[in-house]
């Protein structure tokens, strides 16, 4: 009984064993020159700025939801419709069910449900990008390190402008530094 | 008649719910969130319909559609279990002035979408599609447990809720992948007959091969079910999302929520391990999966008990009061037999009558006190007598004393127990009643025999002291003619007496 | 009457009923009630017990039987009845409860409540005694609790949370092991008396034949490595001892009396402990007779550390309650030691000894409660020379405190040496062993409640005590009827002792033919 696993152990050590050694070959023979530029995280060519830590956008959480369900119900509905023909001739993947017409109105329900997602996001504003959040029916809770009170957008600008100008000058003379050195 | 079509209609009340979620949905958009007090009456009316239609299938026999959904009473039997709590948390909702305040739309949407996927979970023999309702009801629990938008705890216990629903969801998922792989099917029924000719499947064969491979993935799946239940010690997550919860979702959680894992598990111990069971291994190793169970119902009404005690706020005490009663009901699980099962349902329904009564009271001193703590409910049962005195009704019942509902349940099944050689387990079960009085009766030590110094009147509600009052009658009244309530359970036996 | 019973047992219940309807502040009204729903089944359960024929409970039957189905799920019937050992408990119940009522009447809280729990403390009593179904039993047995808890928890004294939920835990801790006990015995019946799987009669019938052996249960009734008549057994004593109190579980007694309020102490020595007694009795050792009879002597022994410790310690205790409450300890042993002889008289003695300490511990407890309501203090040490203003009150309780201590003439006298004789005319050595020890008992008691007579009444009187009003006549009221009784039980015994032969010889024989 255990020997019929043999071969899932055997499959994942040599699997193991392929990259460990892959790597360690590679470590070995590739040439090593520890220069400032060489060990930088690479980032598109672009000099990398700030902390890599940072908040994204709630709104890129809610658009990327939206997307994936929307992706996986269409990965549903290709099936169904490659099917839907012969389900109504009754035959080839279908024959003798008999399914057609329940099938289409099967599938017209399960589209309707779908859209009707896209207009509660709509209809809820979650597709408007640009939005004061004075706009949002949101009980923002009591203030708190971890939960601080929401701003207008006019704020926020006023605060981060003068800072990210601040940064912006530090990180160019930390350029120019290097530049000189 | 077209197979589809006929399933259609067996699963008509599972569609009516479904559509009346959208509804629900759509009609909150179209009056743009006024007065959602309107959308709690559409979902009671919803609800009484779909209640009705599942009445009336009570006693029919046991059909199976599209080869996995199970119609029969066993299922009927949750699912207006599941009906009739929903309604009352959506009274609970309309009835209190906090949470109408919540109330939109979005909570009746996601009750009512909770309560498709515990449909599903307890009309199935299929692992694939228990998974499914079960994680449909879990992603539905994890928004309105953190319904309270803004609210840290309530976030925290959504954050924690979704962290452990997933661990325990992915290793049930895991142990259900073992599972397949070693028997080829994931019918349960299919798992649990003995092999056909050519190629062995099922179980049967598997554990003649080996047992320990059966055992890693019983184990695994015990844990999903643990969870929904809050079985130790898979129940770290119960004390706080049930304290950072809306008081209505907590109610939720505890009742129909844990329902739906206690049929689901009934039905997977029924199918596969049934204590007259096919074939003489399956009864073997059934023993041992009976006594696993066993150990962990001792442990959970143990633990559970035992951290009730320090508690001082009602809505924890309760948490940890509902760990313990999954213990109890876990008795009748361990035993295998078909009077186990019963009596385990049997104490649900008393479950529900004592749970439900007891969380709408602490949605009622929310509301009066704005506090949860048993201390600041000092001398209120003076103040509001009638909903007080339900609660020493629930209290009584919880702890399992005549002549309530709750010690019938308990002695179904501290009887089923001693037949079945469990008397070791009822002994602890016993002992454990005894203590779990010390912290009920701490409330009601709180609510009348203490002064109290708080000069705020009490709060009048008369819809939800009617309420409150009629579940504490209901309570009492079945405790002392429970044949009624017995008759319908054994009408609904999963397997047959 | 057929349903005389159920008549007595749920009147109260009525009462209870009204009582929670009618308005908070009516309170003469509420009183009224009360006295009315105690008053009818004192009536009904004095004609009950003069109108009773004792051989109706010759050979374990029962008078007044009602049998009606109740659960049929489990086959649990509303099945009731009395005989010899329930009745005069019965009497003593509805004496005790009517008397309570204007005993209570000097309470101002929550007047509402108080008169209803113990409306329903009443029916849950009733029920106990009467109750030939064993799942009715437990049920009216746990009923009583509730009521009793708050009773004490709300009127009671300074610590009367902690009293009201130790009682509380004490009790459940026992009836939770009763409980198991009654489903395993249960669980037996099911092949025997498939009908009436729960009634007492068919349980100790079942069990003179030998049927009640535990082998029909898995394992063969083994239990954590305890054979089925031993743990059944034990489970079935605790259960009962709990609430006599036996030696080792005696505890929660002093403290439920001392903070009881006056009337609930006294419903609490005069009826509750008998409760235990009658539970042993009617439903544990009839039932296990094989275990009773080889365990007999260690009961025996148990009350005879009840008799000699509870006096010892009461004999300490300066809180004048709590003394009484140490006597109460005292006195229940006798009833283990009379039954555990298996001779007539000892079983008489202690069916006796029941009523005779329910008529004079309550009455010891409306003494303690009247020098309460004056002084606010129960300090034995505190008090002295009360008979210069109080000679009614000297009086009464002297005749109350002799009765207490077994003075001939007084029912106590009666029940003690029929005790101690039946056990000495037990074949055992032991036995007669024990009644030479438990005499220590006897003159301790006599010492302690003498002494007390001596500290309250008489030497110098205290000038804080000088004005002190004597008994006015709601006190008086309430505690000659059971210092008549008392007297007229020690004077014809016979009144009380041909009711309940009957009933006990056939007991008697049961409990020796388990030897067999």
């Amino acid at each position: 009984m255990y020997f019929d696993y043999l071969n899932v152990l055997l499959f994942s050590s040599v699997g193991f064993l392929f990259v460990f050694i892959n790597m360690a070959v590679g470590s070995l023979i590739r040439p090593k020159r520890n220069t400032e530029e060489g060990l930088e995280t690479y980032e598109c060519g672009e000099p990398t700025t700030g902390e890599t830590w940072i908040k994204f956008d709630i709104r890129y959480y809610t658009v990327a939801l939206v997307y994936v369900v929307f992706a996986v119900e269409i990965a549903f509905l290709f099936p169904w419709a490659i099917v839907l023909g012969d389900a109504f001739d009754n035959t080839g993947a279908a024959e003798g069910s008999g399914i057609g017409v329940f099938a289409l109105v099967e599938g017209v329900i399960f589209i309707g449900i779908l859209f009707l997602g896209l207009a509660y996001v709509w209809a809820k504003g979650d597709l408007d990008w640009v939005l004061g959040y004075e706009d949002r029916a949101f009980d923002p809770g009591e203030p708190g390190p971890l939960n601080p009170q929401p701003r207008s957008l006019a704020q926020i600008e006023a605060e981060t402008k003068p800072a990210e100008a601040a940064k912006h000058g530090d990180a160019a003379q930390d350029d120019s530094e290097g530049d000189a050195a | 008649m077209n197979p589809y079509i006929e399933g259609m209609q067996a699963l008509a009340p599972e569609l009516v719910l479904t559509a009346l979620a959208l509804i629900v949905l759509v009609a909150d958009l179209l009056t743009k969130g006024k007065d959602s007090r309107r959308m709690g009456y559409l979902t009671l009316a919803g609800l009484a319909v779909v209640g009705g239609m599942l009445a009336l299938r009570l006693g029919e026999p046991s059909q199976t559609y599209f080869g996995m959904v199970i119609v029969d009473s066993f299922g009927t039997f949750f699912k207006l279990f599941t009906v009739a709590a929903v309604a009352v948390v959506c009274v609970f909702i309309l009835s209190d002035k906090n949470e109408r305040k919540n109330g939109i739309g979005e909570y009746y949407f996601l009750l009512l979408g909770a309560s498709v996927g515990i449909f599903f979970m307890v009309s199935t023999n299929h692992l694939l599609l228990l998974v499914l309702g079960l994680e449909l009801l879990s992603l539905a629990s994890y928004a309105l447990a953190g319904f309270h938008k803004g609210q840290r705890k309530s976030a925290e216990a959504a954050m924690k809720y979704v962290v452990f629903g997933g661990l325990s969801a992915g290793i049930m998922v895991y142990g259900i992948s073992l599972l397949y792989g070693m028997t080829g099917t994931l019918d349960l029924a299919e798992m649990a007959t003995l092999a056909g000719d050519s190629i062995p499947t099922g179980l049967v064969p598997q554990l003649y091969l080996s047992a320990m491979p059966v055992g890693v993935a019983m184990v695994m799946i015990l844990a999903g079910f643990a969870y929904k239940m809050s079985v130790v010690p898979f129940h770290f997550w119960t004390p706080d999302v049930y304290e950072g919860s809306p008081t209505p979702v907590t109610t939720f959680l505890a009742v129909a929520s844990k329902a739906a894992g206690v049929a689901a598990l009934l039905r997977f111990v029924g199918a596969l391990f049934p204590v007259d069971g096919v074939d003489e291994i399956i009864m073997w190793y059934g023993d041992r999966f009976g006594m696993l169970i066993a150990v962990l119902a001792a442990v959970t009404m143990t633990l559970g008990n035992l951290s009730a005690l320090r508690q001082q706020s009602l809505k924890r005490m309760l948490a940890y009061s509902s760990i313990a009663h999954a213990g109890y009901i876990l008795i009748g699980v361990a035993t295998r037999t078909s009077e186990g099962f019963d009596a385990a349902m049997y104490y649900m329904t008393a479950y529900y009558f004592m749970n439900l009564g007891a969380f709408g009271v602490l949605l009622y001193f929310e509301s009066a006190l704005g506090s949860d703590r048993i201390e600041d409910m000092r001398g209120f049962g003076w103040k509001s007598p009638l909903i007080s005195i339900a609660m020493v009704a629930f209290l009584v019942s919880l702890t399992g004393l005549p002549p309530t509902i709750g010690f019938y349940g308990k002695y179904l099944l501290f009887k089923v127990g001693v037949a079945e050689g469990l008397g070791w387990l009822v002994i602890v079960a016993a002992l454990n009643s005894v203590v779990s009085l010390f912290y009920y009766f701490s409330v009601a030590k709180s609510l009348f025999l203490k002064e109290s110094n708080d000069e705020r009147p009490a709060l009048s509600q008369p819809l939800f002291a009617g309420l409150l009052t009629a579940i504490g009658v209901l309570t009492i009244f079945f405790g002392l003619f429970p044949d009624s309530i017995q008759e319908l359970v054994e009408m609904c036996s999963l397997l047959g007496s | 009457m057929e349903n005389i019973l159920s008549v007595i047992t749920f009147i109260p219940f009525i009462g209870m009923l009204i009582i929670c309807c009618l308005p908070k502040n009516s309170v003469g009204l509420i009183k009224g009630v009360a006295l009315v729903a105690t008053g009818i089944p004192l009536i009904l359960a004095t004609q009950l017990y003069f109108g009773y024929d004792p051989m109706a409970g010759a050979d374990g039957a029962y008078a007044y039987v009602e049998q009606i189905d109740w659960i049929t799920g489990i086959g649990a019937q509303y099945h009731v009845g009395i005989d010899g050992i329930s009745l005069p408990l019965v009497w003593l119940t509805s004496i005790l409860l009517f008397l309570g009522v204007p005993a209570s009447f000097g309470i101002q809280k929550s007047q509402k409540a108080y008169y209803a729990l113990l409306l329903l403390l009443e029916v849950g009593v009733f029920g106990v005694f009467i109750s030939l179904d064993y799942f009715l039993f437990y049920v009216f047995w746990e009923i009583m609790l509730l009521p009793m808890y708050f009773l004490i928890g709300i009127w009671g004294g300074p610590r009367r949370e902690y009293a009201a939920i130790k009682f509380f835990l004490y009790t459940l801790a026992g009836s939770v092991l009763l409980l198991i006990a009654v489903i395993a015995l249960r669980l037996q019946m099911t092949d025997i008396a498939p009908e009436t799987p729960f009634s007492i009669p068919a349980m100790v019938a079942a069990a003179s034949e030998g049927l009640l052996t535990g082998a029909s249960l898995p394992n063969g009734g083994l239990l954590l490595g305890m054979e089925f008549s031993t743990w059944a057994f034990w489970f079935l004593f605790i259960g009962f001892a709990i609430k006599v109190p036996v030696f080792p579980f005696h505890t929660w007694l002093p403290d439920a009396h001392v903070q009881a309020p006056t009337p609930i102490s006294v419903i609490l020595a005069g009826i509750l402990l008998k409760l235990g007694g009658y539970g042993m009795m009617r439903a544990c050792f009839p039932i296990m007779p094989v275990a009773f009879y080889e365990n007999a002597y260690i009961l025996a022994i148990l009350g005879v550390i009840s008799i000699v410790y509870g006096s010892f310690v009461a004999l300490g205790q300066t809180d004048f309650k709590r003394m009484v409450a140490y006597s109460s300890v005292s006195h229940m042993g006798y009833v283990l030691l009379g039954v555990g002889a298996m001779t007539v008289w000892g079983a008489e003695g202690a069916a006796m000894q029941m009523f005779a300490h329910g008529t004079s511990s309550a009455a010891m407890f409306m003494v303690v409660g009247v020098i309460y309501d004056r002084a606010h203090h129960r300090d034995l040490n505190g008090f002295g020379g009360l008979s210069q203003p109080m000679p009614v009150y000297w009086g009464l309780t002297t005749i109350c405190f002799f009765a207490g201590l077994g003075l001939p003439t007084m029912s106590g006298f009666i029940a003690e040496a029929l005790t101690l004789v039946g056990a000495f005319q037990s074949d055992d050595i032991r036995f007669q062993a024990l009644v030479l020890i438990s005499i220590i008992g006897v003159v301790i008691t006599a010492a302690f409640l003498l002494w007390a007579i001596q500290r309250v009444f008489l030497g110098t009187l205290n000038e804080k005590y000088k004005d002190y009003p004597d008994m006015n006549f709601r006190e008086i009221f309430c505690m000659v009827p059971l210092l008549i009784l008392c007297i007229v039980f020690g004077i014809f015994p016979n009144l009380i002792l041909d009711v309940m032969h009957p009933s006990l010889d056939h007991l008697v024989t049961l409990l020796t033919a388990g030897g067999n």
